[in-house]
C-alpha cells in the first residue's frame, strides 16, 4: 500500500511538471522550450524517420514539428497527451511530405530533367537508406518489409508503422491517430493480412525468377 | 508443399524482421539547428512584414499623386481662359434669372 501511495505522489509530480512545463511554453519561455525539444526529439524523429526513411527529410520535418508546436502550444487544450499531440504533428507532417513527393513523381518528364542537374545520390538516397536501429542480419529484409509496407493504405500503414516500428500500445496509436480502439485492431489486423499476402506473392515470383 | 513451406517460412521471417528494433538517436546540435532555423525565420518574417509595408505605403503615396494629377488636369479644363469682368458678371446673371425682363408687364398693359 505505501508503494502504491509513493506511486501515486510520482504521477501527480510529473502531472503538475507538465502542466508547468505547458504553461511555461505558453508564456514563451525558451528553457521550457529547450525541455520540450530535449524530451522528445529523438521520439520525433524516429516517428519521421519510420515513414521517411531518409535521415535528411526526417530531420528537417521533425524540425517543422517543433517549429508548429513552438507557433501553436497556445492552441494545444490539453485534450491528448502533449506527447500524443507532437506524436500526432509528426505523423501528420511526415504524410505531407509523402505525399509532395509522390505528385512530384506524377511529374515523370520534370522529375527527370531535375535529376540531371541534382546529385545522383541523393536521389537513391531513399532507396539505399536503412533505419540504424535495425539488426544487420535482419536489413535485407527488413528493406523487403518497408517496401511493401508503401504499398498499404495510408492508415494501415500510419497504425503499423506506430505500433511495430514505434513500439506504441494500440490505445497510444487510437489517441494519435484518433480513432477508436477497435478500428485501430482492425486496421493493423488487416495491415499484417496485406503485408502476408503482399510478401508472399513477391517471395513466389523471386522463386520463379 | 515443400515450396509453399518454405515462401511462408520466408514470410515468417521478413515480418519478424522489425522485432528487436532500437530507436534511432538525433545529432547533438538539434536543438542548435533548430534555435537557428526560427531565429532566422523571425528575421525573415520581420523584414519582409518591413518590406510589405514600405511597399504599402509607396503604393499609397502614387495612388494618392495620381488621383491629385487627374483631378488638377480636369479643374484646369473647367476654368475659362480669360477672367471675366463684373459687368459681363451681372449680364449673364440677368440673363440666367431674367430679372428685369418687363417684356411681361408691357405686354399686359396693352391689353
Amino acid at each position: 500500500m505505501q508503494f502504491r501511495n509513493v506511486d501515486i505522489k510520482r504521477v501527480n509530480q510529473k502531472d503538475i511538471e507538465k502542466t508547468s512545463l505547458i504553461e511555461r511554453l505558453q508564456d514563451g519561455d525558451e528553457a521550457a522550450f529547450k525541455q520540450l525539444v530535449n524530451d522528445h526529439k529523438d521520439q520525433v524523429y524516429n516517428t519521421c524517420l519510420g515513414f521517411l526513411r531518409n535521415p535528411h527529410d526526417a530531420e528537417d520535418v521533425s524540425q517543422e514539428v517543433f517549429i508548429q508546436v513552438y507557433d501553436s502550444i497556445n492552441d494545444f487544450r490539453e485534450e491528448a497527451t502533449l506527447s500524443t499531440w507532437i506524436y500526432r504533428i509528426a505523423v501528420t507532417k511526415s504524410l505531407e511530405l509523402i505525399r509532395y513527393r509522390k505528385r512530384q513523381k506524377r511529374f515523370g518528364f520534370f522529375q527527370a530533367l531535375n535529376s540531371l542537374f541534382n546529385n545522383p545520390d541523393e536521389q537513391s538516397d531513399e532507396e539505399s537508406y536503412m533505419h540504424p536501429g535495425i539488426k544487420l542480419e535482419n536489413k535485407e529484409r527488413a528493406k523487403i518489409l518497408f517496401r511493401e509496407i508503401d504499398k498499404l493504405t495510408e492508415k494501415q500503414k500510419v497504425a503499423f508503422t506506430l505500433q511495430k516500428v514505434e513500439g506504441l500500445s494500440y490505445q497510444e496509436v487510437a489517441d494519435v491517430m484518433e480513432q477508436s480502439l477497435s478500428a485501430v485492431e482492425s486496421l493493423i489486423h488487416r495491415a499484417k493480412e496485406n503485408l502476408i499476402k503482399q510478401l508472399r506473392t513477391y517471395y513466389e515470383q523471386n522463386e520463379m525468377d | 508443399m515443400n515450396t509453399q513451406n518454405k515462401t511462408d517460412r520466408e514470410v515468417e521471417k521478413t515480418m519478424q524482421s522489425l522485432d528487436g528494433f532500437q530507436p534511432a538517436k538525433t545529432d547533438p546540435f538539434f536543438y542548435s539547428r533548430l534555435s537557428a532555423k526560427l531565429e532566422n525565420r523571425e528575421e525573415t518574417e520581420l523584414e519582409g512584414s518591413f518590406n510589405y509595408g514600405f511597399a504599402f505605403s509607396m503604393a499609397a503615396v502614387v495612388v494618392f499623386l495620381f488621383l491629385n494629377v487627374i483631378s488638377l488636369s480636369m479643374y484646369q479644363n473647367i476654368i475659362p481662359d480669360e477672367p471675366a469682368t463684373e459687368q459681363e458678371i451681372v449680364e449673364e446673371l440677368t440673363y440666367e434669372y431674367q430679372a428685369l425682363d418687363l417684356s411681361y408687364y408691357q405686354t399686359f398693359e396693352e391689353e
